[in-house]
């Protein structure tokens, strides 16, 4: 009998070790995300596509080139948001919009965009530390932005890349007249007039994280127009 | 919002404290009211008719203190309302001039259209012009049937009953006002304004908001609003809602002021004979009404408990429904709740208040443009209960029903409350049964098949017989030819499956997009890979998905298609594919139009390169392409340039007419008939010309 409840046990904890991410059952943990994602299951309930739900998503195809090719994606986005859904984390950062593109078959993700416009000053300076810590040394890009005062952080791992787009953030962090190479390296002082900028922020600050692999990372860097969260990268 | 906001019928609080009082008020009618009093001495009768008096007085302000907002309200909008944006200055009010109403008013006679609505004892009818009327208000044309005639026969309207009318003769009534009052209403005015004997309630005005209260009679004289902001900018309503408000109708308050008169008459009668003559002269039905209020004031008291016990939203509906129902013959309108929006802030309202009419009254035919086709509906008034007849007026279901709806000749709505039932009608056995898990009609696809949609909003298909044709796992499913069209969707995205009437599945492999027309039996498929084909009306993949686009011919979309081509130089060619996906030309053009008088302007890419032709409805080549510029053919004949020289040319391509003047220098318009007063044809160099080029004089 002793033995049953410890299989019982043990089965109930591996169980819940091993919980599957769910649209809007539970957050998206983008800490260590590593694109091995069910596509299938994490966006198992129909009804958030159908308007049966509080939870609102769309998809739809998007089509870029690739090596030559035109190749078409399948890009998901958030359309009904709220602070109360938190969508997806990281580390203490809770972002209640969350889009993903992945492959033509509709399996591998490809890209997570995970987006906030609550986030305080204090969450963005942890949630860069944290970025600076696990990956490293980081650039700025400075063309192709479409606000002035849009700030975009790279940061490049094993096996994927990581874009943090801070908006409106008041202040343009590179002077228009700078002739500064593209990417600039993200050093000390860029990173002390972005957290000067965000302290001086009075309503919540738009943030969205992006986790991409390099080969859509490719793709977008060769792209001409974007929708969606894409905009943003 | 609160509850009681949101209930269809709102009871203010009430007062109906004397009702308890222990008097003769508990008296049934006339005559026991009298022989109650007979026994009593003079002193007491004056004692017995002070305490009435008092009572009556009570009854009369609980009466009027009941109010009930219906639900039906009209209203409507123009623009965003929002203030802070550009004002649209309104223009004067003005009444319509009688020269432009009495000549639409007579064209009546030339077209009035009527809806039968089946009911026992009596059909009711709806009429309606059948064109738009530009002056007149049609809803307010008043009808009174004189005569029905029915197979030939002549029938007074109550001899009607369920038998399906072919014709009416009516009598047709129209009052319009001809002269009116401006009533000004300030920002300033506090809780009403006087306008002769009428006080018209100012609840607020409030920024760019106003909401008016108006006695019944005054509304129905009302014709217009419109306000001015601080600077006397005039201002149409961009929003405006007119609710009934209604009460114990006025009337029966009438007839409870008139008891009380007669009581007091009675008191100051010097003798107990006399009192109980003058108690004699109140009408027998004044007791009825008496008795009728108090029984209503005291169902009010037991819906406030049940309201104040949070009785389930739905129970309390009923409840008031069956209120409405017991005390209908009290209940009448009493005022009408007007709200009003603008785009700025309100300084003064002006209501325009008609004070003269005019009016028309006209003899004419009307003709039940409905055929009887099959099963219908019917209302039995007298129990306001529904029920269904066939096409011969025989009934089938007798009126057991509340309020059905008709969606194909077997399924029928019922509405209780809220809910709506689905029902199946047995045919055979002459009963409704009903649709089981909720299942409610989205559409009829033909006479047999019928769309539904489960509880979780997936449609399916089911036959007149129930059998379930298509599974409910779709989004929504159409018919094109015998191919039952069935769009799905998986996490957002679109797929198409398709069935046949049978109900078979057709497997036409993945499908992302299935193209349909109205009035074309084939589909063009788009699969996953955007490629193009054709599933013909039978369900069969006539052109395999291989085209990088199709698309029908616009007018002539059931045999033709155009297909697509990208040529190694990146510029798109068409073609033209039959429905069997048969290449009726060659993807070697470079351009072509739609179908008009049975022919399709071309321009070909070949040699001679980019010069315009024509084909026949079959596609076919039927004018080689030899035209520098080539137009669609009208009556018979199309615009064209060749060597320098307008021209017109007939379907064999043949120049039948030379326009003067080359075409270097030459200014051309097609005329479209729909707008240009001169109708079809084309201006050139400032002429204008028919489509077979005769000059018009201006």
């Amino acid at each position: 009998m002793q033995k049953i409840f410890l299989l019982f046990f043990v089965s109930l904890a591996f169980s819940s070790c091993s919980q599957q991410p769910q649209y809007g059952k539970n957050p998206l943990l983008l800490d260590q995300f590593n694109f091995k994602l069910d596509v299938g299951s994490f966006y198992k309930d129909e009804s958030i596509f159908r308007g049966k739900s509080d939870f609102s998503v769309s998809a739809s195809e998007i089509s870029y080139a690739y090596k030559d090719h035109q190749t078409t994606f399948i890009q998901y986005a958030t359309r009904s948001m709220s602070q109360d859904r938190i969508l997806a984390k990281y580390g203490a950062m809770n972002f209640e919009s969350l889009g993903m593109v992945t492959d033509s078959a509709d399996e591998k993700v490809l890209l997570v965009s995970a987006g906030t416009d609550y986030a305080t000053a204090a969450q963005v300076e942890e949630l860069l530390k944290k970025l600076q810590k696990a990956y490293g040394q980081a650039t700025l890009s400075t063309t192709s932005s479409v606000h002035l005062e849009q700030v975009r952080i790279r940061f490049q791992a094993e096996g994927k890349v990581i874009k943090l787009t801070l908006d409106d953030i008041g202040t343009q962090i590179v002077d228009s007249e700078e002739q500064a190479p593209d990417p600039l390296p993200f050093g000390a002082k860029y990173e002390a007039k972005v957290v000067d900028a965000i302290r001086k922020k009075k309503d919540g600050i738009h943030v969205m994280l992006f986790v991409v692999t390099p080969m859509f990372d490719e793709v977008l860097q060769e792209a001409r127009s974007f929708t969606g969260d894409l905009t943003r990268y | 919002m609160t509850l009681r906001r949101l209930l269809p019928v709102l009871l203010l609080p009430l007062y109906i404290g004397a009702c308890s009082g222990k008097n003769a008020q508990a008296t049934a009618g006339k005559a026991e009211y009298i022989n109650s009093l007979k026994d009593l001495s003079h002193k007491e009768l004056q004692q017995r008719l002070k305490s009435e008096i008092a009572f009556m007085n009570a009854l009369r302000d609980s009466a009027r203190g009941v109010t009930l907002y219906l639900s039906f309200s009209i209203s409507g909008s123009s623009g965003n309302g929002e203030s802070g944006v550009k004002i649209d200055t309104a223009a004067r009010f003005q009444l319509p001039a009688a020269t432009a109403i009495v000549p639409e008013f007579a064209s009546l006679k030339s077209g009035i259209i009527a809806e039968q609505r089946y009911a026992l004892p009596q059909s009711g009818f709806e009429f309606s012009p059948d064109r738009r009327m530009e002056v007149i208000e049609s809803d307010e044309i008043s009808y009174r049937i004189d005569k029905v005639y029915t197979g030939g026969r002549e029938l007074q309207p109550q001899q009607l009953k369920l038998q399906r009318a072919d014709s009416l003769f009516l009598q047709a009534s129209y009052r319009y006002p001809t002269a009116y009052d401006t009533l000004v209403i300030r920002k300033s005015d506090k809780d009403s304004v006087r306008y002769g004997n009428f006080s018209i309630g100012i609840s607020a005005i409030t920024g760019n908001e106003a909401t008016l209260e108006l006695p019944v009679a005054f509304n129905q004289q009302l014709i217009g609003y419109q306000a001015s902001n601080a600077q006397g900018v005039l201002m149409k309503p961009t929003s405006y809602s007119s609710m009934p408000i209604t009460g114990v109708a006025s009337g029966v308050i009438a007839e409870i002021d008139a008891f009380r008169e007669a009581l007091k008459q009675a008191l100051e009668q010097t003798s107990k004979e006399a009192a109980l003559a003058e108690i004699g002269k109140i009408p027998e039905h004044a007791f009825t009404s008496r008795n009728r209020v108090q029984e209503l004031l005291k169902s009010v008291q037991e819906i406030d408990k049940q309201e104040e016990a949070d009785l389930p939203f739905k129970q309390l509906v009923q409840v008031i429904r069956q209120f409405k129902e017991r005390y209908k013959d009290l209940l009448g309108p009493r005022e009408q709740n007007l709200e009003l929006k603008f785009q700025g802030d309100i300084d003064r309202i002006y209501l325009f208040v008609a004070t003269r009419y005019d009016s028309f009254s006209q003899g004419l035919m009307a003709v039940n443009a409905y055929q009887q086709k099959g099963n219908n509906i019917f209302e039995d008034k007298t129990t306001g209960k529904y029920g269904i007849i066939d096409a011969a007026s025989n009934i089938i279901i007798p009126a057991r029903y509340n309020r059905l709806d008709k969606h194909d000749e077997l399924y029928f709505t019922e509405r209780v409350d809220t809910n709506e039932i689905t029902w199946y009608l047995n045919s055979k056995e002459k009963k409704l049964e009903q649709i089981a898990d909720g299942k409610k009609v989205s559409k009829q696809l033909d006479k047999d098949l019928v769309v539904f949609s489960d509880k979780a909003a997936y449609e399916g298909v089911l036959r007149n017989n129930k059998e379930e044709v298509v599974p409910f796992k779709y989004d929504n499913i159409t018919l094109a030819g015998d191919v039952l069209v069935a769009e799905g969707s998986k996490r957002g995205r679109s797929f198409y499956e398709f069935y046949t009437t049978a109900g078979k599945k057709i497997d036409a492999g993945p499908v992302k997009k299935a193209i349909t027309e109205r009035g074309c039996n084939n589909i063009i498929l788009v699969t996953p890979g955007n490629k193009y084909g054709i599933m013909n009306g039978k369900g069969q993949v006539s052109t395999q998905p291989r085209y990088e686009r199709i698309e029908f011919i616009t007018d002539y979309i059931t045999t033709l298609a155009v297909y697509f081509e990208t040529q190694g130089n990146g510029n798109t060619v068409y073609g033209i594919i039959d429905a069997e996906g048969k290449a009726i030309t060659p993807a070697n053009l470079d351009y072509i139009g739609d179908l008009k008088e049975d022919m399709i302007v071309f321009r070909s890419t070949g040699s001679p390169e980019k010069r315009y032709g024509y084909l026949n409805s079959k596609g076919q080549v039927q004018v080689p392409p030899r035209f520098d510029r080539a137009g669609d053919f009208i009556q018979g004949q199309a615009l064209v340039s060749l060597n320098n020289r307008l021209c017109l040319v007939d379907k064999k391509g043949n120049t039948v007419f030379t326009f003067p003047g080359d075409v270097a220098n030459a200014e051309v318009s097609v005329l479209d008939p729909k707008t240009d007063p001169h109708g079809a044809g084309y201006e050139i160099n400032g002429k204008l010309y028919t489509p077979k080029g005769e000059l018009i004089k201006k």
